[in-house]
């Protein structure tokens, strides 16, 4: 089963977008800030991960960064998550090595779509 | 009341420095009514004696020439010069009088005391001045001595103890002299004071101008920030209610149960249509506070409308209405903000389907000259005239029973207009009431056109052989700079105010260039660009934007062959104008680039 890694400090849209993504068959594990996240990835090789950039300390780009430098988690796919869909938040996802970016509210069939093609890469 | 017929006296060249028309005044008060209080005392002596001898003659003609003196002034305009003169005609009418009417005990002598005093009134009393009249009186007083050494006593034409009658007179004609002088000196000191304090009372109230607004400003910003927090605050409880209901909904629909599918859809609907307007107050304040950020991408128009069409289709269908989509140009391609140019034409099919009723809401988007028209027209309820001017205003929808039936807060036009601004184009509106209306969102195809692509759309482009430059810009301040800088170069300089007369100097005299500056209001420079570029005689005529920020994309992708920015300095402008011509000549069209 397609294993995946959310990183999200809101509880609301964690459980939310957890759960959505459970009923679509995926396996689902959370982490809730920036260290846990990257400890998470290393403890858990997820197939995939979700990362929220509005963590809180560390945020979702320094968190990236690290997840990225080792090499144990260094080929997992990331898909950064932000509330503003502007162009500096683009550059920066694909600076710090993320797979693609997506903006939240989640249009979750968008982030399906996206989910596949970075899975299937 | 008396002023103007002073000032008719006054010449031009006087009237100029308000100090020296002050003391020309001065001079001309004196000059009227001087020589009516002298001749009481020329009068009084013919009565003495009335067979008199030259001495009389000579004194009242020398207080008479006293009148010909304002006229002078007039014709002339030499007022110091006048002023001298009148001085020395003024001692010499008074020593003459003492002279021969009683000399060192003469009646006459009490006016030698006007003498100093009239001639700092009119000549000033900077240290030159007063060397000059000092050295007259001196001077004055040499020859009157040298005509007293000759026979060592003065002429008796009448006899001393006659005259003493004319004493008081003579001393009470000074004084009113003098007092009339005064008052009139008293006037001009009150009037400047009262002057300076209106001075004063101006710079306060300029001061507090300034302060109310960069209080408003302040005041503005705070709000543009505490909409943008509030927005995003309410935007994350939201999402939960919209993501909760969407899950909600997947369940339900899987599960089969129908009662509930109805409800959860209208909680959902609800949810994203509070969404939509927390985001476009978002989007508005961040606008506001000018932290819209542009992000272009490159896309097909069809891919632009198909979306508008699926995401406006259930709105505008909903009042019954037809949904014409109209778009010939599919392939076109064009390189700008989709997300942000589909949100405008999102929010204008909305809003003519929210305000049309069982009516046709058609979509039509076309190219043209790297113009992008997107014109949405309705057989809607239509717009009072009265109402256009503010149709674009945040809240500035349709007020009152219109608004409660078709329901609305007016966010979305306003949200269309500066999002279709920020991408360097606009929206015109064209409305009858109950007939419908039409919105036309014009923006350039591409955010960032290359000049070189543009070159190759004209291949014919030919500039005609002359230096004739036109100059467009509301503030005349600023055409004046660039005729004093261009004529010296020996080009001839056109200068229009307004976009019109712009363009009608453009069509008559075809100039080699045009310099664009600022027009009141925004759109007018559109209007100016879009004419040239319709024009088939005008369309080569390259276009240099005259900006106060640096935004030469911007330039490029309204048509201009570059820009510069303001406070325009010479060098770069006179490099920009040759190498335009440079590059016309030997097809070098990227040296333009360079430069401007």
């Amino acid at each position: 089963m397609t294993k995946i890694l959310l990183v999200e400090d809101n509880e609301m849209n964690r459980d939310m977008l957890g759960r959505r993504l459970q009923r679509q068959g995926f396996s689902v594990c959370f982490a809730v800030d920036g260290p846990s996240g990257v400890r998470m990835a290393s403890d858990e090789t997820p197939d995939l991960i979700l990362m929220d950039v509005a963590l809180g300390d560390m945020d979702g780009w320094e968190a990236t960064r690290l997840i990225k430098s080792n090499p144990r988690t260094r080929e997992i796919p990331i898909i950064a998550l932000t509330a503003h869909a502007l162009a500096s938040d683009r550059d920066t996802s694909v600076k710090v090595g993320c797979a693609d970016f997506d903006t939240k509210p989640v249009d979750l069939p968008r982030l399906l779509g996206k989910i596949k093609s970075c899975l299937a890469a | 009341m008396i002023y103007p017929v002073l000032d008719w006296f006054i010449p031009a060249s006087v009237r100029e420095n308000s100090e020296l028309q002050q003391r020309a005044r001065m001079f001309l008060i004196s000059h009227l009514f001087g020589p009516f209080l002298g001749h009481t005392i020329t009068v009084y002596l013919y009565l003495l004696d009335p067979a008199p001898t030259y001495a009389l003659w000579v004194l009242a003609g020398s207080i008479s020439l006293f009148l010909s003196f304002p006229f002078a002034l007039k014709w002339t305009g030499w007022y110091n010069t006048l002023a001298i003169l009148s001085v020395q005609n003024l001692i010499f009418a008074i020593l003459w009088g003492c002279y021969h009417y009683g000399g060192l005990s003469s009646p006459f002598l009490p006016w030698l005391l006007t003498v100093p005093l009239l001639a700092f009134f009119y000549l000033g009393s900077a240290a030159r001045q007063r060397l000059l009249v000092l050295s007259l009186i001196a001077f004055n007083f040499v020859g009157f001595y040298i005509a007293y050494a000759q026979t060592h006593s003065f002429p008796e034409h009448i006899p001393l103890s006659h005259l003493s009658g004319i004493g008081i007179i003579s001393t009470l004609c000074a004084a009113v002299y003098v007092s009339i002088m005064a008052l009139y000196y008293g006037n001009v000191v009150a009037s400047q004071s009262e002057l300076e304090r209106e001075v004063r009372r101006h710079l306060a109230t300029a001061r507090q101008l300034q302060e109310a607004k960069a209080e408003a400003e302040r005041a503005s910003r705070a709000k543009s920030e505490f909409l943008a927090k509030m927005s995003h605050e309410l935007r994350t409880p939201l999402n939960a209610v919209i993501g909760y209901s969407e899950m909600l909904l997947e369940e339900a629909e899987e599960a089969g149960s129908g009662d509930h599918t109805a409800d959860l859809k209208r909680i959902l609907s609800a949810g994203k249509h509070l969404l939509t307007l927390v985001s476009s107050v978002l989007d508005l304040s961040k606008l506001e506070a000018g932290k819209m950020e542009l992000f272009p991408e490159r896309f097909e128009l069809g891919r632009l409308i198909d979306e508008v069409g699926t995401a406006c289709q259930n709105d505008v269908l909903a009042h019954g209405n037809r949904f014409v989509i109209e778009c010939p140009d599919r392939r076109a391609l064009l390189e700008t903000d989709l997300a942000k140019l589909r949100q405008a034409v999102i929010n204008i099919v909305n809003n003519a389907g929210k305000f049309t009723r069982g009516g046709t809401v058609t979509l039509r988007a076309t190219v043209a000259a790297g113009i992008v028209e997107i014109a949405v027209r309705d057989t809607g309820i239509g717009i009072r005239p009265d109402n256009l001017a503010g149709l674009f205003e945040n809240f500035g929808e349709a007020k009152g029973a219109t608004s409660s039936k078709y329901g609305g807060t007016g966010l979305g036009l306003a949200l269309a207009l500066k999002l279709c601004r920020l991408m360097g184009g606009g929206i015109d509106v064209e409305s009858e009431l109950n007939k419908g209306s039409c919105f036309t969102i014009r923006v350039p195809m591409s955010l960032a056109t290359t000049l070189k692509q543009r070159t190759r759309t004209d291949p014919g482009a030919t500039v005609p052989e002359n230096d004739t430059i036109l100059t467009i810009d509301s503030d005349a301040s600023v055409s004046d700079q660039l005729r004093r800088i261009l004529s010296k170069d020996g080009y001839e300089v056109l200068t229009a105010v307004t976009a019109d007369e712009g363009l009608a100097l453009a069509l008559a005299n075809r100039p080699s260039a045009i310099l664009l500056g600022a027009l009141q209001p925004e759109s007018e420079g559109w209007r100016v660009l879009q004419g040239l570029k319709s024009s088939e005689t005008l369309r080569a005529c390259p276009v240099i934007l005259l900006t106060a920020q640096h935004d030469a994309a911007k330039g490029r992708a309204f048509g201009a062959a570059g820009h510069l920015v303001k406070p325009v300095e010479r060098e770069q402008l006179l490099r920009a104008l040759k190498s335009l011509r440079a590059g016309v000549d030997g097809n070098e069209l990227d040296a333009v680039e360079g430069v401007v």
